[in-house]
């Protein structure tokens, strides 16, 4: 098995002010990382360098009045929310990010590799049609979707594993049938949206599938999730490929979210999602970075494993520093487990008049 | 002047670089200090040693006892315990008795250690050869960080190639001291650095003879871009030259990456001393018949085509159809091997060149040049390069480190950007200048790889992690040009 590494110098260029939590910083780590492992050396892996999205494909996904204000105030500076400004020369920095995106699909079509995971920054699965929300400007997973349906793939199934509900992509797919779109994420948490009763509508029901996790949550729920909803759908669906928007502040040091995955949790998350894309679409898989914030401690060792469980390479040692262990027993909680397999019980009954696979027999 | 020893395969050339240009060769079996004999006069001394580090690399002992401390990541069998992560600080103690026990039982003749991210901090290292010292001899352990660049499994590459030759590039340097304590090493990348530098990173010796032969072809043609045709005694070599400089690419050692770049060259089996039985063999079977061997050779086959080298007459026992077959089926290969580069100048070095690359040039319908001194071109290499160092620096300002090649160094209380790469400029051109390059050298000094960025923490900016290489660039020593 072979992983493209889609990474670019400008993704660790973007900024939108120094102290933003989605700054320069979070992928500097993950890189050092990378090469201390040897990586680059490794033939399992290889680099690949973005090109920019072009305005066709955005437009595939976003409106023009957006796409005009976001270039334009990409030359002095705007504003969007008190999370999401407009720093100058985003434009350019976020056509890379999409376009790294569409550089991942691309590689994977053309068998250069099996898989690939796109590196980029800034992150795109709160941006919507209309606008930028929540540290993200093009929904670069969107974007990429709609580009893998123009190369042949008519279904694609969208996991987004990311702590915050991935409200943009979401809405995006909210009427289409061909985009199966599963989210796993913290609730209470930002945006809000993402309860198990949004399930799409017109054509498109039954293909949002919203998975709401409580605070606390451990790798143990997300594997129960993984079995009892992810593979099942995925079987019935049949997707011709898989994209993860893959989210990193699940991770227990995340300083802004509350979940409590492990890196390890996050590898195995991973090799099953490999496992399934082998299974269903003859292994076409791309990963897209989405967030993640635990920039010194968490990300270097989640997107190590990440990597190593997308280029099958041994993930028994893919954990974190032993000096982490008391934060790790402060960030559980060992009710979570509980209150998930109630979220997937009533899950299964609002989503059953769709899937096959939940179907009370 | 600049004097140059290359000590090959077979022989050992000596080349001594002032007003006028002198070659010497001597065939190995000499005593080393009668070859040092020639040496003496005044100048400086640059000694090339690929060719004995790579017999030991062929044949070495009893073995290295290979130490890994990874840490968590990915995974290795037969670990210790320990961990530094990648700002330097220690998460996992080292597991002093793990060490212990491994090295206590070890019966292996030296010790490589290697510990992740130990480039930013050594300390783990350090500990681990603090207990190595009670097993081992001082110079037959080798620790990763002084190699200075991350990449853990080709820094115990490095390290393990390190621990093979330490003791003896230790030997070396101790033998030449006695007789000539001012000497410099040729490394592989075609630069010089003295002996106690050298010890840090041995490996650097090796893979120098195609750095010999390149930088003495160019330096004897001036031929910028040109394909360079060193025919040796065992093999006939092939390096190409771009605007005066060979291609490098990464070497491996038993399959694994190292942390070095070697002169990308390509080999034939075939050189001066390839026994000539009812053709050409790619073998070697000792010297020559004219150079009182017992199989004739390619060298005897010239002299059954009218040449007179050694006692020629001694070669007349091959038929000369047979010669000349040998010669014609080596000159096909040749021809054949130079084509791949469509080359638009062949520089001819070696003992053979000047009798064999006319015709091979004519053939090819290349221009070519057998230089003077071809025969000994590697050796002028030695002797005209200059000194080249490359120093890989992390500072990290919130930590108040600096590390130089792994090693640490004082911040003093420097955080900004441009004040930490004009210190670091300046920490590397005095200690080049300590080492003895010349002030127009360290002018060359470049600065590349320039990373830097903030660290935040809990909504403050910490400080800034920087990271560069700085480098002194290898080339031609000012007092030959
Ligand atoms: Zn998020």
């Amino acid at each position: 098995m072979t992983t493209g590494i889609v990474v670019h110098d400008a993704y660790l260029d973007h900024e939108q002010h120094p102290l933003h939590p989605e700054r320069r910083e979070r992928l500097r780590y993950t890189l050092d990382q990378i090469t201390e492992e040897g990586l680059w050396d490794d033939t399992r892996i290889i680099r690949f360098t973005p090109h920019p999205a072009k305005e066709a494909e955005l437009l595939l996904i976003h409106e023009p009045g957006y796409l005009n204000f976001l270039k334009h105030s990409s030359i002095s500076g705007g504003f969007i929310d008190q999370d999401t400004i407009v720093p100058k020369g985003l434009w350019e920095g976020a056509l890379l990010a999409a376009g790294g995106a569409i550089t991942a699909g691309e590689v994977v079509h053309n068998r250069v590799v099996s898989n690939a995971f796109a590196l980029v920054r800034p992150p795109g699965h709160h941006a919507k049609p209309w606008t930028g929300a929540g540290f993200c400007y093009l929904n670069n997973v969107a974007i990429l979707v709609r580009s893998l349906q123009k190369m042949g793939y008519a279904k694609v199934l969208i996991l987004d594993w990311d702590a915050h509900h991935g409200d943009g992509t979401q809405v995006i797919f909210y009427d289409d049938p061909s985009v199966l779109f599963i989210s796993i994420h913290e609730r209470p948490l930002y945006p809000g949206t993402g309860d198990i009763t949004e399930i799409g509508s017109h054509r498109g029901e039954g293909y949002t599938v919203n998975i709401p996790v409580p605070h606390g949550t451990t790798d143990d729920s997300y594997q129960l999730i993984m079995g009892e909803i992810i593979i099942p759908l995925a079987l019935e669906f049949k997707p011709d490929f898989i994209v993860v928007s893959a989210g990193q502040d699940n991770h227990y040091t995340d300083p802004i979210t509350g979940l409590a995955l492990t890196a390890k949790g996050y590898a195995w998350l991973m090799q099953e999602t490999v496992l399934l894309s082998q299974k269903v679409c003859k292994g076409r898989l791309v990963a897209v970075l989405e967030g993640g914030y635990s920039i010194e401690g968490g990300l270097p060792y989640i997107n190590l494993g990440i990597i190593a469980a997308m280029a099958g390479i041994d993930i028994r040692n893919i954990r974190e520093p032993s000096s982490y262990l008391d934060l790790y027993k402060e960030s559980i909680d060992p009710e979570a487990y509980a209150r998930v397999e109630n979220v997937i019980a009533d899950l299964k009954k609002i989503q059953q008049r769709f899937w096959t696979s939940f179907s009370i027999k | 002047m600049l004097l140059g020893l290359d000590i090959g395969g077979t022989n050992t050339d000596l080349a001594v670089v002032g007003e006028t240009i002198e070659t010497f060769k001597a065939p190995n079996g000499e005593s080393p200090e009668k070859i040092l004999g020639l040496t003496e006069r005044p100048g400086r001394l640059c000694i090339s040693t690929s060719q004995p580090l790579n017999l030991i690399l062929t044949g070495y002992g009893r073995g290295v006892e290979e130490i890994l401390i990874p840490g968590p990541g990915l995974h290795y069998e037969n670990t210790i315990p320990g961990y530094i992560d990648h700002r330097g600080d220690i998460l996992e103690p080292l597991d002093n008795e793990a060490i212990e026990n491994r090295l206590k039982n070890s019966g292996k003749e030296s010790v490589s250690i290697t510990a992740k991210f130990s480039v930013r901090n050594p300390a783990i290292e350090l500990a681990a050869y603090n207990i190595a010292l009670k097993y081992f001899p001082e110079d037959c352990i080798a620790l990763s960080y002084k190699t200075g660049e991350l990449n853990f499994p080709a820094r115990a590459a490095t390290t393990f190639l390190n621990a093979i030759i330490l003791r003896s590039v230790h030997s070396i340097k101790k033998m030449i001291s006695s007789i000539r304590p001012d000497f410099y090493f040729f490394k592989g990348d075609g630069g010089i650095l003295p002996p106690h530098e050298v010890i840090l990173n041995p490996s650097h010796l090796l893979n120098s003879s195609a750095a010999a032969v390149s930088l003495g072809a160019f330096y004897l043609t001036r031929k910028e871009n040109a394909l360079v045709i060193d025919i040796g005694g065992t093999t006939t070599d092939f390096i190409p030259l771009k605007e005066g400089k060979p291609l490098f690419e990464r070497l491996a050692f038993q399959g694994r990456k190292t942390l070095n770049n070697g002169i990308l060259t390509s080999s034939l089996p075939y050189g001066g001393d390839s026994v000539v039985s009812d053709k050409l063999e790619p073998r070697r079977e000792g010297n020559s018949l004219a150079f009182g061997g017992k199989l004739p050779t390619l060298t005897d086959a010239l002299n059954c085509c009218g040449f007179t080298f050694g006692d020629f007459e001694k070669s007349y026992s091959i038929k000369n159809i047979i010669a000349q077959n040998a010669l014609e089926q080596y000159t096909g290969y040749v021809k054949e091997r130079v084509r791949l580069y469509s080359p638009s100048f062949l520089i001819g070095t070696g003992y053979l060149a000047r009798f064999l690359i006319p015709a091979i040039a004519k053939e090819v319908n290349c221009p070519y040049l057998v230089p003077d001194h071809a025969e000994s071109a590697n050796a002028v290499g030695v002797a005209v390069s200059r000194m080249s160092l490359v120093v890989h620096i992390h500072a990290d300002t919130g930590k108040g480190r600096i590390l130089f090649n792994g090693t640490p160094g004082k911040l003093n209380g420097l955080y900004r950007k441009e004040d930490i790469i004009e210190y670091s400029v300046r920490k590397v051109s005095e200690k080049a200048i300590s080492l003895g390059a010349s002030l127009s050298e360290v002018n060359q000094i470049e600065v590349t790889d320039l990373r830097e960025f903030d660290v935040i923490k809990s909504g403050r900016r910490e400080g800034s992690i920087i990271d560069l290489v700085v480098r002194l660039p290898p080339g031609i020593s000012e007092e030959a040009i």
